[in-house]
């Protein structure tokens, strides 16, 4: 494999990567709450996908709706569940763990363990100049930096996005301007929960589905999101296309399983050197 | 006190029982339920020595990873090597604990978030490497035909030596809960600024707390091991971390017992209900949520309190709440000039601070003589808590030196500044929360002075014994003996802040600093303040430095005055002169007043 | 002539504690008042329930004659503006981005930039400054940034926390003017203050808090001349009937 082929695929992973980490990183960012409901959102927004092909809804539609229900389910869970224990970090995350373990549980007895696939609108692959590129896998790069620009834009832009991070860096002054945090914190959980959803969707055809697919991107994004800097988006980007091209490398010159512990090793490497991350300050 | 009495022995009573109670369990039950309770036990022995980190406010998830990591060890040893099996199973632990140091000394300085995300991915990585090394661990074939203990043939048999090795780990852990780094735990997990304040090393007392706990887990595992006769990379993973964590805070952190009943709510409770496929994980995690929601803290913490009261065990605040006044002083004269003339004891030369933009102290420079009361005077801003900061080691000088008795502490950190002698209150009423009053300044009496390793995490810190008499001593030149057993956060806020005071004082410093010490007391109580101040003073010869607003007090305690404003000194003089002087009324007033 | 604001028996508390009680006063449309006293006697702790960002345990706030309640997004909409303690600025936003979150609870987007654009000429070292992070401002810099973000509601009444504190004299002087600048363009003000310089100055009227209680109350040239700032500097003042469970609120 060349190495132009490596660097395409760990692009592309990285792109994967930051789709997943930058909701994880608004979450906490703003919230300061460990989500580790996380995986299990992209495991629904995979399997809400499924479902609808199953239903006959075109794949980019089905993949839409099931984005905008899991975001909902998002919403719901700081509602009713997660604002009781604002402050209380560990408390939060255990009952965060224990939320993901019945839902993905839940989700193991309700859908059969069949083999489901999820046709994509883009299959084949392209050959350019020795590089093989999946169509469906430049569309997913493609749909991530959309969709990064877009959030991008939203938090740096608009009224909403600024008291997003007006709450993260002073939330007493913030308060005081009339944000309201038990209004923007559904929100930050809807979109954090959409996004991971996205990128379950979008990866759902090129991917087994099973209920445990959500762990290793949760992984991941802890990864990228401790190496960037908890609560900067630019710096999980970067951290994303670093672990990428990280993994891609080590899986092709390596072997597989290596890849994640490399990153691991990685991010504890920098973290010694720069203890809030790359581009962290907090 | 027969409720006291009374508490303990229903404890002693529910022990027992619950001990009968499973001592049943081999002559009643078949493999099946054998196989989970030994399982359970090994949980409830993970758990115990897990939760010292949590006392301490740190949560880690590579306890699993250390089990994993003593049933290597153990198993590689044992069955590939021939070692004897108590042999390797010590040295399993030694392993985990040896790879916690490995960990935890990069990590452990920072702590926090930083700290979790080493110790997840410590856990990663190890099972990558069980997954790669072939040769040492049999890659993902692992390792089989491992050993039972010699003399143990079934696993009924088994039972039995799992109930042992979980026995004997919670009650070690009991016993180290009560020794002083039980204490010190505690006390760093309350306030980390505190605890740091009265001597106790927050980085030493959680590395400890990780490796001890470490030892445990690889112990654990080699009976693991030793129990399954096979592992292999899959037989550990990540959720066992998170599982150990979940149980000790659904069981509750406050108590060592609630980490064993949290284990074996998580284990045993899904045996009730023998649900096929995921029936167990489902309604285990259902019960962690319901549970928290209801029980914040823990059913063991929600338990104990609601237990407490009803016994009606909880001290009840002594019926007034004035602080004692131990005895009439005269006033006695004092010669400001006399003390200028002793020996220099803190010396802080052009000490500057800048965080970001803001400027908050731009060379201070004063010094302070033996047994001298030194008074820093200043509107809100003026840098006064910063220079606090600069002199107690809870900041570093960007420019500038301070010297305490004749060594630089200035890149000092905390707690080795009160070992030199030189002691802090906060400004906030800084106590330790969920001790009580006894515990607050036994901790500060301890934690200041060099303890033996052996006696430090073995011996009960609450017997009686000269410790405990400094400490009541304290409590008494103070006026707060009668409040001893009351939790502090429990106190008045005005009793809180002579805790803290109080605190200072039990690491018997040269140098003691008081930031604000009136702030928000009544009259009544500030004339209990000055008056234990000037005992104080008269009784142990140390020097004061008050950071104050109410000049009164600064008038009354003083000997000389330092008068700051935007970052700097204005004047400097005996308490009269500053507080006469046209600067410091400008300062204060915008002009002088008619 | 209605008072813009009334204060009304009001008692906080903070948990058990209780921190205020039986406060009352008002301010007349385009008064300074200000609450003057030692730490931990109240003062910010009745702004903060003047702001919304507090709830009265008992007693009412009355603002145009009409009860305030929920929180300071309420009370932001009927006119009321709070710079807080310490400026509090977003120090990783900029300048410019500081400003429009203060107008947070304005939606219409042509009134915002008109606001933006008048704060950059009433306080022309922010528009010098505008695109740079708030964090490396200094501190008299934050203090005007702080000011002109509590000023883009355009509200009626400002509450001003503390505002020298930290500063520089030169620093000092200038928030002074701008403050006095405020007054004069008909701006009701309410100023907390630990000592009195900037109150002498500017205030109207002016409270002296301790423990929880207003002590002393009387327009500034009376209270100047009076007893009550030998008891402001030197806190030496005859026994106060001490509120049973009087206590200090947690800071900020």
């Amino acid at each position: 494999m060349t190495f132009v082929q490596v660097l395409v695929n760990g692009v592309v992973l990285g792109a994967f990567f930051s789709l997943m980490a930058v909701g994880l990183t608004l979450i906490f960012g703003v919230l300061r709450v460990i989500n580790f409901t996380h995986g299990v959102m992209f495991m629904l927004g995979a399997y809400g996908t499924w479902y609808g092909t199953e239903l006959g809804i075109p794949y980019l539609v089905a993949v839409l709706l099931s984005a905008l229900a899991v975001a909902a389910l998002g919403a719901a869970i700081e509602l009713l569940v997660l604002r009781r224990f604002r402050g209380l970090l560990i408390e939060g995350a255990v009952v965060a763990i224990a939320l993901a373990v019945l839902i993905q549980n839940l989700t193991n007895e309700i859908i059969p363990l069949s083999p489901k696939s999820v046709g994509s609108p883009f299959p084949g692959t392209a050959d350019v100049g020795g590089v093989v590129l999946a169509w469906h896998r430049v569309f997913l790069f493609g749909m991530a930096c959309v969709l990064i620009a877009g959030l991008a834009i939203f938090v740096r832009r608009t009224r909403t996005g600024r008291a997003m991070r007006a709450l993260q860096q002073n939330p007493y002054a913030a308060e005081l301007q009339g944000i309201r945090s038990d209004v923007v914190a559904p929100a930050v959980f809807a979109i954090g929960a959409g996004l991971a959803a996205l990128a379950g969707g979008l990866i759902a055809p090129v991917q087994q589905l099973l209920p445990g697919i959500g762990d290793a991107p949760l992984l991941a994004s802890f990864v990228v999101v401790v190496l960037g800097g908890l609560g900067s988006i630019g710096g999980t980007l970067f951290a994303a296309m670093l672990i990428g091209l990280t993994q891609s490398a080590t899986t092709t010159y390596w072997t597989g399983p290596a890849a994640v512990a490399l990153s691991f090793l990685l991010a504890i490497a920098v973290l010694v050197v720069r203890p809030k991350g790359l581009f962290g300050d907090d | 006190m027969t409720s006291a009495r009374t508490t303990r022995l229903l404890g002693y009573a529910a022990v027992a029982a619950v001990l009968v109670l499973v001592g049943l369990v081999p002559s009643t039950s078949g493999p099946y339920t054998n196989h989970i309770f030994v399982l359970a036990f090994l949980a409830i022995g993970l758990a115990a020595s897990y939760r010292p980190l949590l006392v301490a406010g740190q949560v880690s998830l590579a306890h699993g990873a250390f089990y994993a990591v003593g049933a290597y060890g153990f198993a590689i040893l044992a069955q590939k090597h021939g070692v004897s099996f108590w042999l390797a199973a010590l040295a399993g632990g030694g392993v985990a604990s040896l790879a916690s140091v490995l960990i935890g000394v990069p990590s452990l300085r920072t702590a926090g978030a930083y700290f979790f995300l080493c110790t997840f991915a410590f856990s990663v990585v190890i099972t990558s490497v069980f997954q790669n090394f072939k040769s040492l661990t049999g890659g993902f074939a692992g390792i089989s035909g491992i050993p039972y203990p010699p003399g143990i043939t079934t696993e009924a048999d088994f039972f039995w030596v799992a109930f042992a090795a979980c026995a004997l780990t919670v009650a070690v852990f009991v016993v180290l809960d009560r020794s002083l780094w039980g204490l010190e735990l505690h006390g760093v997990g309350a306030s980390p600024e505190l605890a740091e304040a009265v001597g106790v090393s927050r980085f030493a007392t959680l590395l400890r707390a990780f490796a001890v706990g470490a030892f445990f887990a690889g112990v654990l595992g080699a009976f693991y091991a030793s129990f399954t006769g096979f592992i292999a990379p899959q037989s550990f993973d990540l959720w066992l971390s998170v599982s150990i964590l979940t149980a000790v805070i659904v069981g509750g952190v406050r108590h060592v017992w609630g980490g064993v009943l949290g284990a074996a709510f998580i284990t045993l409770v899904p045996l009730a209900f023998h649900w096929k496929g995921s029936g167990d994980a489902i309604f285990g995690a259902a019960c962690v949520i319901v549970v928290m929601f209801v029980m914040r803290r823990g059913i063991a913490t929600e338990l104990g309190a609601l237990i407490a009261r009803l016994l009606r065990q909880v001290p009840a605040m002594p019926e007034h709440t004035h602080l004692l006044d131990a005895g009439d002083d005269a006033v006695e004269a004092r010669d400001p000039a006399a003390f200028a003339a002793r020996p220099v004891v803190l010396d802080v030369r052009a000490i500057a601070k800048s965080f970001g933009g803001i400027r908050a102290v731009r060379g201070v420079s004063f010094d302070l003589h033996e047994g001298e009361t030194l008074g820093l005077i200043g509107p809100n801003g003026s840098g006064k808590t910063t220079t606090f900061n600069l002199i107690s080691g809870f900041a570093r000088p960007d420019h500038g030196e301070v010297t305490l008795r004749g060594e630089s502490i200035s890149a000092a950190s905390p707690h080795r500044v009160v070992r030199h002698g030189l002691a802090r209150s906060f400004q906030a009423s800084a106590v330790f929360g969920h001790l009580t009053v006894f515990e607050n300044v036994l901790l500060a009496v301890r934690g200041s002075r060099p303890v033996n390793p052996v006696a430090r995490m073995l011996v009960p810190v609450r017997r009686r014994g000269a410790h405990t008499a400094h400490a009541e001593a304290v409590l008494a030149e103070v006026g707060l003996l009668e409040f001893a057993a009351v939790q502090a956060d429990a106190l008045p806020y005005g009793h809180k802040k002579v805790l803290g005071l109080a605190i200072g004082l039990a690491t018997n410093p040269s140098v003691l600093c008081l930031d604000e010490p009136a702030t928000g007391m009544t009259d009544v109580e500030i004339a209990h303040l000055t008056s234990v101040l000037r005992r104080v003073r008269a009784n142990h010869d140390v020097a004061l430095v008050i950071i104050e607003h109410r000049l009164a007090v600064i008038r009354e305690l003083c000997d000389r005055v330092v008068a700051l404003r935007s970052g700097e000194v204005i004047a400097e003089g005996t308490a009269r002169e500053v507080l006469e002087s046209p600067e410091v009324m400008t300062a204060f007033l915008g002009g002088v007043p008619a | 002539m209605t008072p813009l604001l009334e204060a009304i028996d009001l008692s906080l508390r903070y948990g058990a504690t209780t921190a205020v009680r039986g406060v009352s006063f008002a301010i007349a449309p385009g008064e300074v008042v200000a609450l003057v006293g030692a730490n931990g006697a109240g003062k910010t702790t009745t702004m903060r329930a003047i702001s919304g960002a507090m709830a009265p345990a008992g007693g009412r706030i009355l603002f145009k004659g009409a009860e305030l309640k929920g929180g300071p997004h309420a009370a932001l909409r009927a006119g009321i503006a709070h710079c807080p303690e310490g400026r509090q600025v977003f120090p990783l936003m900029s300048v410019d981005e500081n400003l429009l979150v203060g107008a947070h609870t304005i939606r219409d987007r042509k009134l915002i930039d008109a606001r933006r654009a008048r704060m950059f000429e009433v306080f022309p070292i922010l528009d010098e400054r505008r695109a740079q992070p708030a964090g490396t401002l200094s501190g008299g810099e934050q203090q005007m940034l702080a000011m002109a973000r509590a000023l883009m509601s355009e509200p009626e009444l400002l509450l001003l926390d503390e505002p020298t504190m930290g500063l520089a004299p030169i620093m000092v002087n200038a928030v002074g003017d701008e403050i006095a600048r405020l007054k004069a363009d008909g701006m009701s003000i309410l100023l907390v203050e630990e000592t009195a310089d900037l109150t002498l100055r500017i205030a109207d009227s002016m409270h002296l808090m301790e423990g929880g209680r207003i002590a002393l109350s009387g327009t500034t040239a009376e209270m100047a001349a009076s007893d009550v700032m030998r008891r402001l500097y030197l806190g030496d003042h005859a026994p106060a009937t001490p509120i049973p469970d009087a206590k200090e609120p947690p800071s900020p």
